[in-house]
């Protein structure tokens, strides 16, 4: 096999396939497969569980051909390229299980062992699939939203992703922690959906994807199976095993009524909220906020006896007066969540949830649920 | 001066004997429950009353007795177990001494009702401190009914020394699981403080045991069975997966008794070699019949120790017995979600060959690392020969990165000086906002101990038991405060204990509030959690309470604590179990500020040290 592509144009076609594959797997360990065939190369990098496939056109001179290599090793190698150089990689014909590649202006060159391509193993994917579209700009910052409030590592296996459920006109995506929740809503490009669909898309597939979305094609299709999503973006495809559990039912937390709301400058409040974090307790980070009349106050205290006090002016919407404490790190987290300028904060107590939102969308929110100091 | 030595009256030779027998109120409802199963009862009712301070009263429809067996039932060596010596080597009772009862009425009011089928009427006999006071005919059921009254009445230093209701409740509990597990044949019912605890109905010996400690056991058991001429083992182990840091849920019988034997338990734990991780503990319960001629059980008053003829065959026969039952559960494997499903997609039809080793011999090992990571360098190799520090040389003149860098060596030695040189100030780099060179330097040593160089030689602290110390004084301070800081979840997590757990978690509760645990019970012995110590809101929720319950009765034992001493030290003890960890330079120094701002940071609670010193002496004294 022999490809000659431009050094951006290579890294950038290895990337997610290099940190999708991973070590765990025997026999092809870290390994990725190159296939070049009829001027284009297919990188496809996977560690059984997710499955990343980049497609890139080549514009020069190629030669058909398979070539499993070491993902990190390759992706190491030409990120230390200079920026402007040409990779030429191919198979050395003395040598069958051998790779050259050289870099054009550099008198380097790099041999690398490959392995039986046919070893390489693939997802088998199951069933009938549904298939949706969905705006990817929109779709990267929801999920981008989401991935603050997953759980990372949490013996509930189910919250250590995000719960995508689908229905004929758009898309809902739901992540929570135990301690708060957050969910966004993404419509869908015109009637491009099958059928309906709830499934809970791991949080390294999460992380993959928000990587994998930042650039590209103006519209994403997604497919789910029984067991696996499909992301296409373009040539390119994600996929990854689902997780097989049971979302918590969102709606039941979610506190629709609360009767005590208040309008935020948001930017105001993240300065505040920053600052009084740094004299939070350093472990868990507890605030107490207390809403009061046109006005709020932050007080945060650590075991040095360090104090801070943060007065905001707010607008009160309903009226009625609210002490709460909570983890700093959770609001600031879900103030970040948006970009307009004004939030409404709705409480009911000190003790019970309190729901974040914009003034606009119903739909974009946070739970967060309060700390006894 | 006269003779000095005399008979002791029966009834100071009752309490004396009361002091072995009756230990507790446990050991009342020990007696009284195997008096019962001794009657041949087939329905047990038991009611406590106060941990047993005020009631203890077990009813059963057994044979009964006649009047003047029920009188003589009373006395001292009075039993229809045993006749002669040689029975003693028959016992197929679970009494025989004939001290129980006696021992009872010695130091308790008790009231005595029984009545045989064949009798019209039955008995009842009311005894104070061994004095009778009261025998008349009276109507009753079939069977007999034992209250005990007021234990301890008459010696009131013995009564001081019962430990708290909770402690004394879970006693009990402990016991009647311990009899009412070997025999699931017969109906049980016991009422405590007139909530009714069990319920369980005659089945078999897995119903029984589901009904004792929740029908999340079902899936956790491994029927094991074994017939050999020295012993007949059966019951259930169970799966090493379900192996717990408690040490509940561990239950050897022989012949139809409870027996603790640190021998055969050891033996069964062999069978479970590197199946369950250490510190954890499998439950199992077994029962091992064998001929009552083999075995002596009359080597400890309350019956937990037996000795058997032939302990080492035993102790084999079990452990292969616990391994076969270990293996043919693997045989059928159930579905296992975190099996690696790599393996399934593995070419089949593949020849197998063995690895070959292909060497490279153009491999030269500067030539990747000239470029790249210096990390990498810490294992670089020996001296290289003549040829290749030429080729070295012009290597570098020909990479162009390496040009940018500027460096140019000319010998190799000096190269490998500027490598330690750039990996040190690396090292440095990543660590310059933490090390001030003026200050006390703190090292690490296996994420377990931390040094620290003082005056007069070298000062190591524990790490984990540094933690602990002042994990310890926060919490104690937290519950002095009531500044226990709780993260509320959104998702409340319902947990289910067993009876004498739910017990402690509820006298618990008030510190437990304190300390920042939100919870409530939800029905029997069922807890809903609605928030965590924000300290360790990101931890599993069933295993903190069950690790904590676990120290904690651990604690309770062995160092006799407080409640509110000992809850916080056995969270203190849990968290800081994750701390064995490797810390930063700023966690060090924080972690001894805060030792010292304790107000003991030399020693644990359990008084274990946490700071030793080496002093210069012993330092130059092991160069000597």
């Amino acid at each position: 096999m022999k490809l000659i592509l431009s050094q951006p144009l290579f890294a950038q076609a290895i990337e997610t396939a290099a940190s999708v594959a991973d070590k765990k797997i025997e026999h092809v360990a870290d390994f990725i497969l190159l296939t070049v065939k009829d001027g284009v190369l297919t990188v496809i990098g996977t560690d059984m569980e997710r499955e990343s496939k980049t497609c890139v056109t080549l514009d020069q001179e190629s030669e058909d051909g398979i070539a499993l290599v070491s993902g990190k090793k390759l992706k190491d190698l030409v990120k230390s390229a200079p920026n402007d150089s040409v990779v030429t990689f191919k198979s050395n014909p003395k040598e069958p299980d051998a790779f050259t590649m050289t870099f054009s202006g550099t008198r380097s060159r790099f041999t690398l062992r490959g392995k039986d391509a046919t070893m390489f193993p693939s997802i088998d994917m199951d069933g009938n699939q549904k298939t949706l579209s969905v705006d990817r700009v929109q779709f990267v910052r929801a999920l981008d939203a989401m991935s603050k409030f997953m759980a990372d590592q949490d013996v509930r296996y189910y919250l250590n992703g995000v719960q995508l459920v689908a229905d004929a006109q758009s898309v809902k995506l739901t992540a929570t922690d135990g301690h708060r929740l957050s969910q966004s809503r993404v419509a869908l490009e015109s009637n491009s959906a099958d059928a309906p669909f709830d499934v809970i898309i791991p949080r390294k597939a999460v992380l993959d994807i928000i990587k994998m979305l930042k650039s590209g094609d103006e519209t994403i299709q997604i497919a789910t199976t029984a067991n696996h999503i499909v992301l296409t973006l373009g040539s390119n495809t994600y996929i990854s095993k689902l997780i097989d559990g049971k979302f918590p039912d969102a709606e039941r937390v979610i506190p629709r009524k609360n009767q005590v709301v208040y309008r935020a400058n948001r930017s105001l409040l993240i300065g505040s909220l920053t600052r009084a974090a740094i004299l939070a307790n350093e472990k868990f980070k507890g605030i107490r906020m207390n809403f009061t009349g046109n006005e709020l106050s932050i007080e945060a205290n650590n075991p040095e006896q360090d104090a801070a006090n943060e007065v905001v002016d707010i607008e009160s919407v309903t009226q009625g007066n609210v002490e709460i404490g909570f983890n700093v790190k959770y609001v600031i987290d879900a103030l970040q969540m948006y970009t307009d300028e004004n939030v409404l904060i709705e409480l009911q107590d000190g003790n019970s949830s309190a729901l974040i939102r914009t003034e606009a969308a119903n739909d974009h929110i946070a739970v967060l649920m309060p700390m006894r100091l | 001066m006269g003779d000095v030595i005399q008979l002791l009256p029966d009834n100071v030779a009752n309490q004396i004997a009361a002091g072995e027998v009756v230990q507790r109120p446990s050991s009342v409802v020990k007696e009284l429950m195997e008096n019962a199963l001794d009657a041949g009862a087939t329905k047990i009712k038991l009611i406590v009353k106060e941990a047993g301070r005020t009631l203890i009263q077990v009813i059963d429809n057994g044979k009964g007795m006649s009047p003047t067996d029920a009188r003589l039932s009373l006395e001292r060596h009075a039993t229809s177990k045993i006749r002669n010596a040689e029975d003693l080597f028959q016992i197929k009772t679970m009494g025989f001494r004939g001290e129980a009862l006696a021992s009872i009425v010695a130091v308790a009011q008790c009231e005595l009702k029984t009545k045989r089928a064949e009798d019209e009427l039955g008995t009842l006999i009311q005894v104070e401190g061994s004095e009778t006071k009261k025998q008349e005919p009276c109507t009753c059921e079939n069977g007999s009914s034992v209250s005990v009254k007021n234990l301890f009445f008459n010696l009131p230093a013995r009564r001081k020394f019962l430990k708290s209701n909770a402690v004394e409740k879970r006693h009990i509990i402990d016991q009647f699981e311990r009899i009412s597990i070997i025999y699931p044949q017969i109906k049980f019912l016991f009422y405590l403080d007139d909530i009714k605890l069990f319920h369980l109905e005659p089945g078999t010996l897995r119903q029984r045991i589901v009904g004792v400690f929740g029908k999340n056991y079902n899936d956790r058991l491994v029927p094991i069975n074994e017939e050999t001429s020295l012993v007949k083992l059966a019951g259930f182990i169970g799966k090493p997966e379900f192996a717990k840091k408690k040490r509940d849920g561990q239950f050897l019988f022989v012949n139809g008794r409870f027996i603790k034997s640190n021998y055969l338990h050891h033996g069964i734990l062999a069978a479970y070699d590197e199946l369950v991780q250490t510190g954890y503990h499998p439950s199992y319960f077994i029962h091992l019949e064998c001929d009552p001629e083999s075995i002596d059980v009359n080597i400890h008053p309350t019956k937990t120790e037996v000795k058997f003829e032939d302990e080492k065959s035993i102790y084999a026969i079990i452990r292969s017995s616990v391994r076969k039952a270990l293996g043919e559960h693997n045989i059928a494997p159930s579905l296992d979600f975190n099996r690696e499903t790599a393996f399934d997609e593995m070419p089949k039809n593949r020849d197998i060959v063995a690895p070959s080793i292909s060497v490279d011999p153009s491999f030269n090992p500067f030539e990747k690392e000239s470029g790249s990571s210096l990390g990498k360098l810490s294992g670089a190799p020996g001296k290289p020969n003549k040829t290749e520090i030429a080729n070295w040389g012009s290597m570098i003149q020909k990479d162009p990165l390496l040009n940018q860098q500027q460096m140019n060596f000319s010998s190799i030695d000096k190269e490998f000086v500027q490598q330690e040189n750039h990996l040190e100030s690396s090292t440095l780099n990543t660590d310059s906002t933490e090390i001030d060179p003026h200050q006390n330097r703190v090292f690490q040593i296996h994420g377990k101990y931390i040094l620290s160089p003082i005056k007069s030689g070298l000062m190591v602290i524990d790490q984990r038991r540094a933690h602990e110390r002042v994990l310890y004084e926060r919490n104690l301070k937290a519950l002095a405060l009531n500044q226990g800081k709780s993260q509320k979840s959104l998702f409340p997590v319902t947990l289910e204990f067993n009876a004498s757990d739910g017990a402690m978690l509820q006298d618990l509760s008030p510190e437990l509030h304190l300390l920042g645990f939100e919870f409530e019970e939800f029905g029997k012995n069922s807890f809903i959690v609605r928030g965590l110590p924000a300290e360790a809101a990101q931890e599993n929720c069933k295993e903190l309470f069950d690790e904590l319950l676990a120290t904690y009765k651990e604690n309770e034992q062995q160092l006799e604590l407080k409640s509110h001493v000992n809850i916080a030290f056995s969270l203190a003890q849990k968290e800081s179990k994750s701390m064995n960890r490797v810390l930063s330079n700023v966690e060090c120094s924080a972690l001894i500020d805060e030792l010292f701002a304790c107000e003991n940071p030399q020693t644990t609670v359990g008084g274990k040290p946490i700071i030793s010193t080496l002093s210069l002496d012993e330092l130059n004294n092991k160069f000597n």
